[in-house]
């Protein structure tokens, strides 16, 4: 196997066309972040900075959200997963198409109450520094995990295009990448991250587009060759379109629970991440929001029909065997293929355009979703944490952009240093985790409070703190950190719970606290909650008449209106 | 029913377009989930050429999710155009 690897994987390109890659990567990639540093907004103002001034028509937002939603982890490990994994691959990529239904419905409330952060939005039902301590916690430890996993991805990536292997390269790589990012952010602003998003799902599709058009002229345009041939080279050709194989290795039941565990987490967990609500915002009013969801679902279907192509291609023609030993999660097969189709070592110059193509696109996917994730986590430290726990709202909106840009740096520095210490081990668990935490933490937390009238303030710091601890202990308590000689510790014993995928357990559990802290705050201080106007009696009129703020009266006027522009 | 609130639009549309998509998405989906666990050998048979049970009931529910969701756009516009002339 050894040595179809050394031919088809990107580093083994000769000379003369690792230049002519590298050339036209670099012909291609520098005009864009000057574009998208020079697209920074001219003044320093703070709706600019986090929602671009909220203008972005349905269609630009589509393919922003588009952009969002398919991130590095999902176009390459996607493709990896139906190139290994078959069947189960094709339905990983299906629930990233319906966890945009998720948002569909997420997103007219969400526009209509959209702040700059997750945290505005849940200020609105339960204001207060504590409410807004937890969100910002709740949304870093979903976006660091999350920036870890991309960044050391696109390290191994850029690594392999640039034809250097080994840890040190690497570690440069993701330096190197995680500084150009950060620039971006903290001179782009949303501005930047919308330019570089769009730009960077234009080039996605278009490099999908040449892939499976290429790849579909090799087996003369029958899929059923096609898959007949990926069949045979996945080296399971029976149970290749048999479910069940991504867990395959598991228990009967433990398998079963994982795989519906993993499809969950998928559908609910992405809906929910915090730069996804935070993209939301950026449309004009809430009927726009909901029309740039559903124009992102097309965008998203095309592109995962796309992945489904490709990783029966990239099974086909590579071999999962190959892709397992490059990379056990199967991220480097869409590079693998692209080198394949391109034709080997030595190649011609259309298939160095391929390479340049495909190459650039995973470059710019990294790229951008770090810049978005960035953005996210930084809007937590600077509006939520410092403008209004630490300040308490005295603030000038030139130093809350300051702040801003200066957390864009400080979480940006974090991640890369994350990052490059975890070099080298499995982190890919911690995208599921993030991914987890999202599901168990913000999603109960939005739908209680977007369609909830009697949800309190202590259900929402239940729900937040509990889904945390809940969805980290268990992930710790799990086979996937220890016991198992996959684990990320071999050696420990910790692993009392089963399964892999937490989500199961703590999302029930987090919808359970909320409810719990809701009714029992409720009923240890009502005469407090009707002196501030969360008497149960207001909020079953405010249900009943089809409007739905029932927050502290003292929100209502800035919930009805857009958000007031300087977030107090 | 609460009388204070009058309900001037009885029309054939469901009065809740994202509850209608909710349930319609998610039920697909939790039937779907239940297929692929249970039944593997039937989702793996063949209908036609190399595809399988289960790649078409893929295409099946992507397919559903997008004419829903287009559904659900336009029956919401007009629920909120309709609100909007009774008077907000």
């Amino acid at each position: 196997m050894s040595p179809q690897i050394m031919l088809t994987a990107p580093e083994a390109l000769d000379e003369d066309t690792r230049a002519f890659v590298l050339m036209g990567f670099l012909a291609f990639v520098v005009p864009i972040l000057f574009i998208c540093v020079l697209s920074g907004p001219g003044r320093d103002r703070i709706n600019e900075f986090y929602t671009a001034g909220r203008r972005l028509s349905s269609l630009r937002g589509a393919l922003v959200l588009a952009g969002v939603y398919l991130s590095a982890a999902t176009v390459l490990g996607t493709t990896g997963s139906v190139a290994v994994f078959g069947y189960d691959g094709l339905f990983i990529a299906l629930c990233t198409m319906l966890s945009l239904g998720v948002l569909l419905l997420l997103a007219l409330p969400l526009r209509e109450r959209a702040g700059y952060t997750l945290g505005d939005t849940f200020a609105l039902r339960a204001p207060g520094p504590a409410a807004r301590v937890a969100v910002a916690v709740v949304t870093l430890s979903v976006c660091v995990p999350y920036l870890v996993v991309q960044l050391s991805g696109a390290g191994v990536t850029t690594a392999a295009l640039l034809g250097l292997s080994g840890p040190g390269a690497e570690q440069s790589a993701i330096v190197m990448i995680g500084v150009m990012v950060v620039c971006a952010t903290v001179f782009g602003g949303m501005h930047g991250t919308i330019v570089i998003q769009v730009i960077k799902t234009v080039v996605l599709l278009g490099a999908a587009l040449a892939v499976t058009a290429v790849l579909l002229h090799r087996f003369h345009w029958s899929t059923d060759s096609l898959i007949e041939a990926a069949g045979q080279g996945s080296g399971r050709p029976v149970d290749y379109l048999r479910p069940g194989l991504r867990f395959a290795a598991g228990a009967a039941p433990e398998s079963t629970l994982d795989f519906i565990g993993l499809m969950v987490t998928i559908v609910l967990g992405v809906a929910c991440l915090p730069h996804v609500a935070l993209q939301i915002g950026t449309a004009p009013d809430a009927a726009t929001a909901r029309r740039t969801v559903r124009n992102a679902i097309g965008i998203v279907g095309a592109l995962c029909l796309g992945t489904a192509l490709m990783g029966f291609a990239a099974a086909a023609l590579v071999g999962a065997p190959a892709i397992v030993a490059a990379d056990p999660g199967g991220t480097t097969a869409l590079l693998m293929l692209t080198g394949e189709l391109a034709g080997g070592s030595s190649t011609h110059a259309g298939g160095a355009l391929l390479v340049v193509l495909v190459s650039s696109a995973v470059f710019l996917t990294s790229l951008a979703v770090v810049a978005s994730v960035t953005l996210a986590a930084a809007g937590a430290i600077a509006h939520d944490v410092y403008t209004h726990v630490l300040r308490r709202g005295r603030m000038t909106e030139g130093r809350e952009v300051a702040a801003a840009r200066w957390a864009s740096v400080g979480v940006g520095v974090l991640s890369i240093g994350l990052a490059v210490s975890v070099q080298g081990w499995n982190v890919l668990f911690l995208s599921v985790l993030s991914l987890a935490v999202a599901a168990s933490c913000l999603l109960p937390a939005l739908v209680y409070s977007l369609f909830w009238s009697g949800y309190t303030r202590a259900g929402l710091l239940w729900t937040l703190y509990g889904g945390l601890g809940c969805a980290v202990g268990l992930q710790i308590s799990g086979p996937v950190f220890s016991g198992t000689p996959l684990a990320l510790f071999p050696d420990w014993r910790l692993d009392w719970f089963p399964l892999q995928t937490v989500v199961l357990v703590s999302l029930p559990a987090a919808f359970l606290l909320g409810w719990l802290g809701s009714v029992a705050g409720r009923r240890r201080a009502p005469a407090v909650a009707q002196g501030r106007g969360l008497s149960a009696e207001g909020s079953r009129q405010d249900a009943g008449s089809g409007g739905r703020f029932p927050a502290a009266a003292g929100d209502l006027p800035i919930a009805r209106q857009s958000y007031s522009p300087d977030g107090r | 029913m609460d009388p204070h609130t009058p309900r001037l639009h009885h029309g054939p549309r469901p009065r809740h377009p994202g509850m209608t998509f909710a349930v319609v998405n998610g039920s697909a989906f939790g039937a779907h989930l239940l297929l692929a666990c249970a039944a593997d050998a039937f989702m793996a048979r063949r209908v036609w050429g190399e595809a399988t049970v289960g790649m078409l009931a893929l295409l099946l529910q992507g397919s559903l999710l997008v004419w829903t969701a287009v559904r659900y756009d336009r029956h919401a516009d007009e629920r909120r155009a309709s609100q909007g002339q009774v008077g907000c």
